[in-house]
């Protein structure tokens, strides 16, 4: 995984850099992870959390452990490090730095679906109701966006034509979203506006399975495509002439960055600031370019930040959960915009 | 080593029949032309003629609407993106978002076509990519961060880039825009050297009509869809062609010279200037720049100062050396002098064969007219009615003075 | 760094959201109802502090304008046309007895309403449907002309103001306690100069309290109550400083969500619910069977992992609300009564439910199309 350009010694990015923060980092994410689970608005003692983590056994507090912590704890770290890769993709590939992983549209898609089925009675006429309901429907939601967001991308050359296209279809999800929003009885908008707050409460085992499992392909194919997205730095035109192919290249790479998005925002809701911020972040602190470098990088820091403000907002006026999008918010932009005084860094 | 010889070398890129554009709309036509290894091509022609548009159909970036293209033995269209980037490589105008690299990593993405999987550099791929640099003169940059580095010095780091791709055929659109003189002059010299030491056809889309003079072995000027001339610049550039190419009014391309003049406007009133040893030739141009007419005589052919006038248009009495001057260039330079407002002296010999224009010297001032010298005080004193000026600066306040 | 700051600054905010009690005082002149305050200066003129903090002037209407008001803020009473949001805005109108005489808009659809004084009224057409409530036909409201309105959305003001209507805001920054909502009636009461009934209204509701706390007195069996929602993956309770809360601790019970403070349906994390569930004997729900809450079973499936909780169990009881419970604000003593009969049926012998209904075990099996029996 820690695969980093080997320069001339003469050089004084050496390969020492990048391997020591990633170890750095990598122990940071594992202590946010140990802290997630000792913590909660249910106290459980150290001993007899060691205790239940060994042997499990059929107590509350066993259940408590295994059944929501643990899950909630893996999904703050996957779902961060998963929306921060997804940033990083789509900031690479449209070579701006406002980026995040929603802007062709993908949450809107996945919400629109959502809204459909929380404020609606269709599945209850259709009786439907599943553990996975809004999952599944979120799901959807993202696919069918994301295929016609490749659909257009196939034909459509230019970048910023994609981008506007994309937001177009943001703001028609939303419009119809509002007028069901509108329709609908008060409970029912009350569920919903906390779905659209994201979070990363309620995640099962089944959805860690399939975040480790399909999340951790695609985010194999992303790494293995690091040397492409590295030439796509210069631009469509300059990656061409190095012998990329363009057209499956620009396919391949929205599809993974949707993908990625689609899945978190159907599990977790929308998560933002997130996939904006993460890559800017990893840039800063590995001071490179590279993406062999970022993809594993912006995996660690998206992982830790996420879990950090996941471990914020559950934990400031607990057992009341605060929204995670403002945290994530709140947290990471005076960081971000600290980073960038100090380094003077033009993105 | 290399074949530099130009006339002999077996061609890289040939076009047949080339019609290049977008769809429906044609740019340039009838392109039949054979890039040899080792050469250097300029195109050349003025804004819009189509020549960003023919770069980037040789480098496959966008599909010809007509004819083809042959890589060597093979056909453009049939070479696989992977194979053709490692034949060819280039420099384009686009704007680059500067990636948070070092010198050495940002000429290392050039290696992409020959590196493994994730882009692992070898120490031979290190080894090109530090030699690329030096190419370039630009070793001790190396270690800088892309991003700070100057307008000229990233050009050389693109160029770097493109080299270590190792290429055959180098494309350039517009490599010397944005740079200052020295880097201009830099990045044309290593240009030059590449085709020399390495044998790369380079083929590139310049401005500069003197500095393309310099160092190309073939220009294509490209005006009105098509490519009006082909061939090798001392025959190709002459002022006529320049002038037809680019709508010259007041400039002219000296093909001699190999430099670009520009003509006086005209709207001050004449001056006469006797000069020759090109001694003349800084004093026409500052004339012409303040918009004076300009005679000048008598010369000898082969003077400088000829040359020179002859570029800028100004009325020059002149005749082959190896005798006298004859009584019809007196004359006329006679009557060039009374036509004009002002004689300026530019030199002043009194053996030799311009000691002849002395005579007119006198003449000058005893009509009266302002004549301006650059004699020292070894010469005749201010009563014999000239007016001595130091320099050239002295010489124009005091043409202010005397003449308004 | 910044970012602690900045926390800071966040942590201030939060807590700026009032933590105290405002306990109800009430002597000849001044009246402090949680949020809202009525202070009677004169014969003549009435201060009503509402919701938002803001001062309402409220002057007979033969009396002279009082100085230093804007036209906006002064209402004259007894108002006599009255266009209200919130069910409970319009229940405190019936509780007053006013509510055939002064409303006129609502913005609740007529289907949606389960009161007959209402479906009459809009039959008629003397109640009018404003439309959704973010987003009110102000022609429609126009044209209606009512002297006031009572809603939760300040952001309409600026309309009113310059429609010439005069607005209250009867929501509050948290969720209201007991006595704030037995008291609101006496909040609107000078509106209409009906203080005489919003004080019967206030001791209707008092007795029935008295008789819950007489009934339990002494009780040996304590249930434990939640109220409160879940979702998919997220649960949203009822904060232990509404009236809910007080009213189980009036009635000898437990509120397993006591400590947690805030505004009406707030979310908790899952795995306090999940702790508090464990112990709880009976659960009320804010949805009705129509909304999702239609049987144990279902809200077990929708969010398998509080389906341990014990009310969703063999041992434990859901109820869920009945329709026109939350339009029956004016009916606060037999509603509590209700609850005290939930909580402790042994003491309540006979009793049927008329505002909650507990939900089955399994959906009721459904026949002829969508019917269910």
């Amino acid at each position: 995984m820690n695969q980093s350009p080997q320069v001339p010694t003469s050089i004084p990015y050496g390969l020492q850099r990048p391997l020591s923060l990633f170890a750095i980092l990598f122990l940071v994410v594992l202590t946010m992870m140990v802290v997630n689970i000792c913590t909660g608005s249910v106290t459980v003692s150290l001993s007899q959390l060691f205790h239940l983590i060994i042997r499990p056994d059929n107590t509350t507090e066993s259940f408590i452990l295994w059944k929501i912590r643990l899950p909630r704890a893996l999904a703050g770290l996957l779902c961060g490090g998963y929306l921060a890769v997804s940033g990083l993709l789509l900031q690479v590939y449209f070579r701006n730095p406002v980026v995040g992983p929603f802007i062709l549209g993908i949450s809107s898609g996945a919400t629109l679906m959502v809204s459909l089925v929380m404020l609606t009675s269709l599945t209850m006429q259709l009786h439907i109701i599943t553990p996975f309901t809004v999952t599944l429907a979120a799901m959807a939601g993202a696919c069918i966006v994301m295929t016609i967001v490749v659909a257009i991308a196939s034909r459509v050359k230019n970048g910023i034509t994609l981008l506007i296209i994309g937001l177009m279809m943001g703001y028609l999800c939303h419009a119809v979203t509002s007028v069901l929003t509108a329709l609908a009885e008060k409970e029912q908008v009350k569920g919903f506006v906390l779905w659209q707050l994201g979070s990363f409460s309620g995640f099962k085992w089944d959805e860690i399975s399939l975040l480790l499992l399909v999340g951790g392909l695609l985010l194999m194919i992303v790494f293995l495509l690091a040397k492409p997205l590295n030439g796509f730095l210069l631009g469509e035109e300059y990656a061409k002439s190095m012998g990329i192919n363009i057209r499956l290249f620009r396919m391949l790479i929205l599809f993974l960055a949707c993908s990625l998005a689609g899945m978190i925002t159907a599990m977790a809701g929308p998560v933002a600031f997130i996939g904006l911020a993460i890559p800017h972040m990893a840039r800063m602190i590995f001071s490179t370019s590279d993406n062999r470098i970022l993809i594993p990088g912006a995996f660690l820091l998206g992982a830790l930040v996420a879990s950090g403000c996941d471990f914020i907002a559950r934990s400031l006026l607990s057992p009341v959960e605060l929204p995670l999008s403002a945290i994530t918010a709140f947290f990471g932009a005076p960081v971000v915009i600290s980073l960038l005084m100090k380094k003077r860094v033009q993105l | 080593m290399k074949d530099s010889n130009p006339n002999t070398q077996t061609a890289a890129l040939t076009c047949h029949n080339l019609v290049v554009g977008y769809t429906d709309k044609p740019v340039i036509s009838n392109v039949n032309i054979s890039f040899k290894t080792g050469q250097f091509i300029s195109l050349l022609g003025p804004n819009g003629a189509g020549k960003t548009t023919l770069l980037h159909t040789l480098s496959r970036h966008q599909a010809p609407l007509a004819g083809s293209i042959q890589l060597g033995r093979q056909s453009l269209e049939q070479l696989r993106q992977a194979d053709l980037a490692k034949v060819m490589a280039v420099v384009l105008t686009d704007k680059i978002t500067p990636p948070l690299f070092t010198a050495f990593q940002f000429v290392a993405l050039g290696r992409y076509p020959h590196t493994g999987f994730l882009g692992r550099l070898t120490d031979i791929d290190k080894d090109v990519v530090q030699s690329a640099l030096t190419a370039v003169h630009a070793d001790d940059l190396g270690h800088r961060d892309f991003a700070e580095l100057s307008d000229g010095e990233r050009q050389k780091v693109l160029v770097a880039r493109a080299l270590a791709q190792e290429p055959k055929i180098l494309l350039l659109d517009e490599p010397t825009a944005h740079l200052d003189l020295k880097h201009r002059l830099e990045v044309m010299a290593i240009l030059r050297n590449l085709c020399r030491d390495k044998g790369i056809t380079v083929i590139a889309s310049l401005h500069d009509v003197d500095i393309a003079a310099k160092v190309s072995d073939r220009v294509a000027l490209v005006k009105n869809g098509a490519i009006t001339a082909w061939g090798s610049p001392e025959q190709i550039l002459t002022s006529e062609t320049v002038a037809d190419l680019y709508d010259f009014r007041t400039a002219c391309f000296s093909h001699h010279l190999g430099s670009i003049e520009i003509r006086s406007e005209r709207y001050r009133g004449r001056a006469f200037v006797v000069a020759g040893m090109g001694k003349g030739a800084s004093i026409y141009r500052m004339l012409a720049k303040r918009g004076y007419g300009i005679s000048t005589g008598m010369l000898l052919s082969n003077d400088l100062d000829c040359y020179v006038a002859a570029g800028l248009g100004a009325k020059c009495v002149s005749q082959p050396p190896g005798s006298a001057f004859t009584e019809e260039s007196r004359t006329l330079a006679l009557r060039e002098m009374e036509a004009s407002d002002m004689v300026i002296e530019a030199n002043y010999q009194t053996t030799g064969p311009y000691q002849e224009n002395q005579d007119l010297i006198r003449r000058a001032a005893k009509m009266g007219k302002p004549v301006f010298s650059f004699r020292t005080a070894s010469g005749r004193n201010e009563t014999d009615g000239i007016i001595a000026v130091a320099d050239s600066n002295k010489l124009f306040n005091a043409m202010e003075v005397h003449c308004p | 760094m910044s970012s602690v700051l900045i926390f800071i600054c966040f942590l201030l905010v939060l807590v700026a959201c009032d933590r105290q009690e405002k306990p109800t005082k009430e002597n000849k002149s001044f009246l402090q109802i949680g949020e809202f305050t009525i202070t009677r200066e004169s014969d003549l003129l009435t201060l009503a502090r509402d919701g938002a903090g803001r001062t309402l002037a409220l002057v007979p209407r033969d009396a002279p304008a009082p100085v230093g008001y804007a036209p906006s803020m002064i209402i004259r009473t007894p108002v006599r046309r009255v266009a209200a949001y919130g069910s409970f805005d319009v229940a405190t109108l019936r509780a007053l007895g006013v509510l055939d005489e002064t409303l006129v808009a609502v913005t609740t659809p007529r289907a949606k309403w389960f009161m007959d004084d209402i479906r009459r009224g809009m039959d008629s057409g003397r109640i009018i449907y404003l439309g959704n409530p973010g987003v009110i036909d102000y022609e429609r409201l126009k044209k209606q002309a009512p002297e006031l309105v009572l809603t939760w959305d300040p952001s309409i003001i600026p309309m009113l103001d310059e429609l010439g209507i005069a607005c209250v805001i009867t929501s509050t920054p948290v969720a209201m306690c007991l006595n704030a909502r037995m008291s609101f009636v006496k909040f609107l009461a000078p509106f209409f100069q009906r203080e005489k009934e919003a004080e019967d209204f206030f001791q209707r509701v008092n007795d029935s309290l008295a008789d819950i706390r007489a009934r339990t007195a002494g009780v040996l069996e304590k249930p434990k109550v939640m109220w409160g929602d879940m979702y998919e993956k997220r649960v949203l309770v009822e904060p232990g400083n509404a009236w809910i809360g007080e009213l189980v601790a009036l009635a000898q019970s437990g509120y397993l969500f006591e400590d947690v403070y805030g505004t009406s349906c707030i979310e908790i994390s899952m795995e306090r619910f999940l702790y508090s569930g464990k112990d709880a004997d009976i659960y009320f729900t804010y949805r009705t069977p129509a909304t999702g809450a239609s049987s144990k079973a279902t809200l077990a499936r929708l969010n398998p992992l509080m389906a341990g909780i014990k009310p969703l169990g063999p041992e434990g009881k859901v109820y869920a609300p009945l329709p026109h419970y939350s339009q029956s604000g004016d009916k606060l003593d037999e509603i509590f009564t209700e609850l005290s009969a939930i909580m402790h049926p042994e003491l309540y012998p006979g009793y049927t439910l008329k505002y909650f209904q507990r939900i089955p075990d399994i959906d009721p099996p459904i026949t002829n199309r969508g019917e269910e029996h």
